[in-house]
């Protein structure tokens, strides 16, 4: 009941949006109820060339499932995709696989989520952080951080493959953040459907600030070694606006963790388990 | 026509009940069959990601007991629905709502939860 009351506490002070106080001062915020998120007005016309603040994608950040695979055309595989998406086992989408038998680096051996997969499950709420030179990306889920780098400089040609690649970011009008991001190990997956990527993807996210509780985010990925042409992973996911001083709740998918729900329940709910 | 008419109430139930208490993986990915109820002492409380797990004895009419896991969602969906690192102690009975994996193994996903206080959680 305490959290309830907490809750809604922290809603009124979102909707409110007075970010210097309202908001009790509580610990670990777990993301916005569909009925909150719901809540949340557009509050007034946007600030320019600014996303500063805390925001939680809500629901639809979250799910890597049917909010997320309902209705979405994924683009066509090559040759090469329809190989990689053939030994992936993943626990949601199209391809999904039994508990017992999924290979998710992420939820069956505790990978990092990598980029852009962060976007596109487990998107939980995030705290952007603007400096000189840089935008900070901060999610709460699995404690994870990334750095869009907004001083001029090109993306590296050839670089080393990393698990949230090299991001660079600039502002093509007062509301209008793009961001491209390369050298993303092929390790990861793009989304928790299992589809695969090259360390050739491109990515580009596109942050619109429609008003000021509110950005809208569009993913779009182009690897033309796995997709026959360009898709949109988030088209316009709205994300909606939390007062400044949110903590948000830890959420770590720790490897020990992750090992002992496979070997506890998930291993034994298939059938020749002896 | 009894069995008809509670199968289709089940199934109702199913389609209409409130959304998955696992919202990591579907029911389908899950392998669960049907649902039934389990009354047990706690045993642990396994407060974690991607799914947290409650473990019970559960004394079965021939009076043998029987170690149960049943899992749940993550920490952030349950913390949202007024879970906690405390709802559950060792020693406690509860009755619970599951459906159980098909391997026949104790283990499955829970529905709900009714305390001892009768509090309900889901």
């Amino acid at each position: 009941m305490r959290i309830r009351f907490a809750l809604a506490a922290m809603l009124a002070a979102v909707v409110a949006l007075s970010p210097s106080g309202a908001m009790a001062q509580s610990w670990s915020f777990p993301g916005l109820t569909n009925e909150e998120f719901k809540a949340i007005q557009p509050g007034g016309a946007p600030p320019a060339r600014d996303l500063t603040g805390a925001w939680d994608p809500g629901q639809a950040g979250i799910a890597g499932g049917e909010n997320y695979f309902t209705g979405r055309a994924m683009a066509p595989l090559t040759p090469l995709g329809k190989e990689m998406l053939s030994r992936n086992r993943p626990g949601h989408g199209p391809e999904s696989a039994k508990v017992f038998d999924g290979n998710d680096p992420l939820t069956t051996r505790g990978d990092p989520s990598g980029f852009p997969r962060i976007l596109n499950y487990e998107f939980r709420p995030t705290r952007i952080v603007q400096i000189p030179g840089a935008v900070l990306m901060m999610y709460s889920f699995n404690q994870t951080w990334r750095i869009i780098w907004t001083d001029g400089r090109p993306l590296p040609e050839d670089p080393d493959p990393r698990w949230f690649g090299y991001s660079v970011g600039r502002w093509v009008d007062d509301f209008n953040f793009v961001v491209d991001t390369v050298g993303m190990t092929d390790r990861t997956w793009v989304d928790s459907g299992g589809y695969p990527h090259s360390e050739g993807l491109r990515v580009q996210e596109r942050y619109t600030r429609t008003s000021a509780n509110v950005i809208e985010l569009t993913v779009t990925i182009d690897d033309p070694q796995i997709y026959t042409k360009p898709w949109e992973a988030r088209t316009r996911l709205p994300l909606k606006r939390l007062p400044d001083n949110a903590d948000f709740l830890e959420q770590i998918y720790a490897a020990s963790e992750v090992t002992e729900f496979k070997e506890d329940v998930a291993i034994k709910t298939k059938s020749d388990t002896p | 026509m009894t069995r008809i008419v509670v199968l289709t109430l089940a199934a109702v139930a199913l389609l209409t009940g409130p959304a998955p208490v696992l919202a990591h993986h579907g029911a389908a990915t899950f392998d669960t069959v049907g649902e039934i109820t389990i009354k047990g002492t706690v045993t642990e409380w396994v407060w974690s990601n991607p799914h947290s797990v409650l473990k019970l004895d559960v004394k079965g009419e021939d009076g043998t007991v029987k170690a149960w896991s049943v899992a749940t969602s993550n920490v952030a969906d349950l913390s949202k629905r007024g879970w906690s690192r405390r709802t559950f102690k060792p020693g406690e009975e509860v009755t619970v709502l599951i459906q159980p994996a098909k391997s026949g193994q104790p283990v499955g996903m829970i529905r709900n939860v009714v305390l001892a206080d009768g509090r309900k959680l889901q």
